[in-house]
């Protein structure tokens, strides 16, 4: 099997380790900060302080670090042409990743992850479960990183996310069909269940595509349907 | 304080070093290339969401048309009542066209005031990284717009 590099010093491993910084409070208190400093910096000049020009200037550094997190930080991409595991990976894993992890440090991690909580509410592979059947050798994690890459090809996935790395965990297990049998799953529904995850994901992307509906000329075009505008939806 | 010590102490900071670099030149990288062109696609939605909302093109195709089909049943009997009938169907396309005829005048002025916040926001975000040293510049300078 191939070994995968992962390299916590890359770009990618430090705007994920910027984006675990950026809860809801900093990015709110960021906001907050860029917002007084520029009405203040205008009020400021309003009263004839030239101070002013340097509060508005300033505003605009807090503003570039919210708009970052929007923009990138938020729902970091995976690098399209890279070929290490920090390339892939998941931010919220990326970040909380240390040089020679172990498969259960791995483990913590993914079950405190988004896609890592799904596969628990929907197939019962808990944090818990993962953790007991996680090894305490660093070296297996090799292994992980090498399952997680085939499988998330295998489901075309964006992103080497919990749900990716929660099932390659699982296939380290020695007897993990075993397992997977007690709790009345196989293994390709496991499968599944992560190209649910994606697809539930991607259903999310669609929500912000604009939609062209065709607007007032076309609504004046047809006579009045307040019945069928009250209880249908316009396909057209 | 050991040799170890120190040597430990040097590559953290360099560590950190390091990280506040790749930190600055990420966020740089990302505002001239990817956050420029998300703004540019978000500028372009917006004034799509406006075109679709006033939908000129449709406004000029349906221009003589019945007014929310007012009058555009068949009509049966005698002159009077099927003269009658033409005249609320020419009611009808005076009161569309004139209506869309606004509608078409709001929607194009709008359309060209979005377009030029468009240019001016995308104008602005890459002066954006440079505003802390203008701002410096200006306050040094004591120069303010309503007192000159």
């Amino acid at each position: 099997m191939a070994v995968l590099s992962l390299n916590l010093s890359s770009e990618r491993s430090a705007k994920a380790n910027t984006a675990k910084f950026m809860t809801t409070t900093v990015v709110m208190l960021l906001t907050l900060a860029a917002a007084m400093l520029a009405l203040g910096g205008v009020a400021l000049l309003f009263v004839g302080v030239a101070v002013g020009w340097l509060l508005v200037g300033l505003a605009a550094i807090p503003a570039m670090f919210v708009e970052w997190y929007h923009g990138e930080l938020k729902s970091l991409p995976a690098e399209v042409h890279g070929q290490s595991v920090d390339a892939w990976l998941e931010a919220s894993l990326l970040a909380g990743l240390k040089s020679n992890s172990t498969p259960k440090e791995l483990a913590t991690l993914v079950g405190a992850s988004q896609a890592g909580q799904f596969m628990a509410i929907r197939f019962g592979l808990t944090a818990n479960l993962l953790l007991n059947i996680a090894s305490e050798d660093a070296k297996q994690t090799d292994d992980i990183w090498s399952d997680a890459r085939d499988i998330q090809q295998q489901t075309k996935s964006p992103l080497m996310h919990g749900g990716v790395v929660a099932a390659a965990l699982i296939r380290q297990f020695p007897n993990y069909e075993g397992l997977l049998a007690q709790m009345h799953l196989e293994y390709q529904d496991v499968v599944a269940g992560i190209k649910w995850y994606d697809h539930i994901q991607d259903l999310v992307g669609q929500q912000n595509k604009v939609r062209r509906t065709g607007g007032i000329a076309r609504d004046w075009s047809f006579g009045y349907t307040p019945l069928l505008k009250r209880f249908g939806v316009n396909l057209s | 304080m050991s040799c170890e010590s120190v040597r430990f102490r040097s590559g953290f900071l360099e560590e950190i070093s390091y990280n506040k670099v790749m930190f600055i030149v990420g966020l740089l990288r990302w505002w001239y290339t990817i956050g420029w062109s998300q703004r540019a696609r978000m500028v372009l939605a917006r004034l799509d969401k406006t075109m679709d909302f006033f939908s000129i093109g449709l406004l000029l195709r349906t221009m003589f048309s019945l007014f929310r089909q007012d009058g555009a049943g068949s009509v049966d009997g005698p002159l009077s009542i099927k003269f009658q009938a033409f005249l609320g169907r020419v009611i009808s396309r005076v009161i569309g066209a004139v209506v869309r005829t606004v509608v078409l005048l709001v929607g194009v002025v709008t359309i060209a005031l979005q377009a030029l916040l468009g240019v001016l926001v995308l104008s602005l975000w890459a002066a954006v990284p440079a505003m802390p040293v203008v701002g410096f510049v200006f306050m040094v300078g004591g120069w303010v717009p309503w007192q000159s």
